[in-house]
């Protein structure tokens, strides 16, 4: 039973992939890869924080990464008026969103909660997050469906 | 009367139209309130359940088979895990306590990860060849239709929250429909309110046309009769007048003492009825502003010392004499001489008339920095403090108990108050019944007319 509890505390504290490993990938309007990131290559961006509520955790978490707007840009990938984003989760969870949002808003592609890398189990290693508790408007479902926990990729399709 | 009816209208409108802001802001939450396609809501969440035990039972098989590695095992049960945190969380979590579903499958499913949780972490690159895996799957596939029934369930309350809602919106589309129907009745009303008082207003402008016109009509009548009175009625008068004043004369030889008091008679009457017929001839001018100031800066004290024979001799026959004290020197007024001699003759032939026998009419005359005060003092009957707001009206004339015959017209004073006010003056009057009365006609000192007449100019 005791060898049980550690055994689920070491799974807990482990990242759910290591920092040299690839866990993001910027896929290309023709479908071909971009650029892809390992968490150093994403810790190696200039990162933002803030602390913010969502409709996913109880109170509020300071989130902490790149803003996805960096990253993009990092991966020069063109950015034109009226793209759309279709991001992909590991758990193949699939959304189609406007890259403005992107523009509009501080979001970052989180890869840190309360200072904590974020395991698999615990949304990670990447969780795009938006500043909701800085903006009114972003408590909003269609927002909600944008907070994509287990990143995997990010494709600008049109 | 309109004008609170239309604030009260107005008043319901504004109650109305927040009322519908109100609805229209519930519609908007309970619209929000409803699940339909978001892919963030319970149903999905616990359905994504049921997906990802089903992702994770594909993926031991494939191990089993040797055809996935325990990292994607362990990918797999890692999703599971996260997903049955998020619906232990935040809103998904308090939409299902909501919901009231029975959510012990899921504690229970938890639990089973959890003791597993070592065997899946540990899972050899190699296929075990204990059961421990076999059993785990076993574990799992008992777990596909409670997930099953579990998602039917939440599938279930929320439709039927929906349907509540959708009722609650239903009712809601009622209130709003019944809510838009009386705003539209309160514009109806607002809009009757507005012909309504429109037509008072040509109502009450009709009214005001037809008062003019009686006005107008009644200006033309009286004119009529002062064009009657002077030509129809003075000019017979002025022949009886000459006629009898002739037959007085002696033109016709001498008449017998009886006929003379009668002749006396007629002309005594014919000249009071003269003198009425020029005082409203006179009283009608003054009125009608139709009359000319041939003003001149005049010595008051002089000039009421050269009328002051004239009013002794008038005074004599009533057994009552003037007196003049003037206090000052150079009471100098811009007047109508002419105008002036009428006021002054006016108020002391009626002091005269009202004191008694023997008795004197003082006239004092003084002078402040820009006023000069001529007061003409009777000590006769005195005139009723009730009639006192009255003598200056026209034709109005107090009820005196003196048996005397004064004589008067009723229009005097008004001349009197009329003439001095087109001088720039005014006229009061003091009085105590049986001690006397005290008339004071206050005009400016000519040098203040002249000064402010220059601030007019300028």
């Amino acid at each position: 039973m005791k060898h049980l509890y550690l055994a689920a505390a070491l799974a807990f504290a482990l990242p759910a992939t290591g920092f040299t490993q690839d866990i993001l990938s910027v896929i290309g309007s023709d479908g071909s890869p971009v650029k892809t990131y390992s968490m150093d290559q994403l810790d190696a961006l200039e990162q933002t924080t803030y602390v913010t509520k969502n409709p996913y955790i109880d109170d509020t978490s300071e989130f902490s990464g790149p803003l996805a707007r960096v990253v993009l840009a990092d991966a020069g990938q063109d950015m034109p008026d009226g793209a759309q984003l279709r991001v992909t989760a590991i758990n193949d969870y699939k959304i189609d969103m406007p890259l403005t949002d992107f523009l509009d808003y501080d979001v970052i592609f989180a890869t840190r909660r309360d200072g904590e890398t974020m395991s698999l189990r615990e949304k990670g290693p990447i969780w795009i997050m938006y500043p909701i508790s800085d903006h009114a408007e972003l408590e909003d479902d269609a927002i909600n469906n944008r907070l994509v926990w287990q990143l995997k990729s990010i494709q600008v399709v049109e | 009367m309109l004008r609170k009816l239309r604030i009260l209208v107005l008043g319901s409108l504004f109650i109305l139209l927040a009322l519908i802001v109100l609805s229209m802001t519930s519609v908007r939450e309970r619209i929000s309130g409803l699940d339909g396609g978001n892919p963030t809501g319970p149903i999905w969440f616990v359905t994504g359940i049921e997906y990802d035990l089903l992702q994770l039972e594909l993926e031991l098989k494939n191990y089993t088979l040797g055809r996935s590695g325990p990292e994607d095992v362990n990918r797999r049960f890692d999703i599971l895990w996260s997903r049955l945190i998020v619906i232990q969380k935040g809103d998904t979590a308090e939409k299902l306590d909501r919901y009231q579903v029975d959510r012990t499958v899921l504690d229970s499913l938890f639990a089973m990860l959890k003791a597993n949780d070592s065997l899946v972490v540990s899972l050899p690159q190699q296929i075990a060849q204990d059961s421990t895996v076999r059993d785990f799957l076993d574990k799992i596939v008992t777990y596909n239709s409670p997930l099953r029934n579990l998602s039917l369930d939440v599938l279930q309350a929320s439709s039927r929250a929906s349907k509540i809602r959708r009722e609650e919106l239903a009712d809601i589309n009622t209130q709003s429909t019944i809510l838009t129907g009386m705003v539209v009745a309160a514009f109806v009303v607002l809009g009757a309110l507005q012909i309504l008082e429109t037509a008072q207003t040509k109502r009450s402008l009709k009214e005001k046309e037809r008062l003019l016109r009686d006005a107008t009509a009644a200006g033309v009548a009286k004119s009529q009769f002062i064009s009657v009175m002077n030509h129809e009625l003075r000019t017979p008068l002025t022949s009886i007048r000459g006629a009898v004043t002739l037959l007085n004369a002696g033109a016709a030889g001498a008449f017998p003492d009886k006929a003379k008091r009668l002749l006396d008679m007629v002309q005594k009457n014919s000249e009071q009825l003269s003198l009425l017929i020029e005082d409203i001839l006179e009283i009608e001018k003054l009125m009608a502003g139709r009359f000319e100031l041939r003003t001149e800066i005049v010595d008051m004290g002089a000039l009421i010392a050269d009328e002051l024979p004239n009013f002794n001799a008038y005074a004599k026959a009533s057994d009552v004499t003037v007196v003049l004290n003037t206090q000052t020197d150079g009471a100098l007024v811009e007047v109508d001489t002419k105008r002036m001699r009428q006021v002054l003759s006016n108020l002391v032939h009626n002091a005269v008339k009202f004191s008694r026998p023997g008795n004197a009419v003082h006239i004092d005359l003084t002078q402040s920095a820009d006023e000069v005060v001529i007061a003409i003092a009777d000590k006769g009957i005195g005139i009723p403090d009730d009639a006192l707001p009255k003598i200056f009206d026209s034709f109005y004339q107090v009820d005196s108990s003196d048996s005397r015959n004064t004589g008067g017209t009723g229009l005097g004073l008004s001349i009197v108050k009329n003439l001095v006010e087109a001088m720039r003056g005014n006229v009061s009057v003091t009085s105590q019944v049986g001690q006397g009365t005290t008339f004071y006609v206050v005009l400016p000192v000519a040098s203040v007319v002249a000064q402010s007449n220059m601030q007019a100019a300028e």
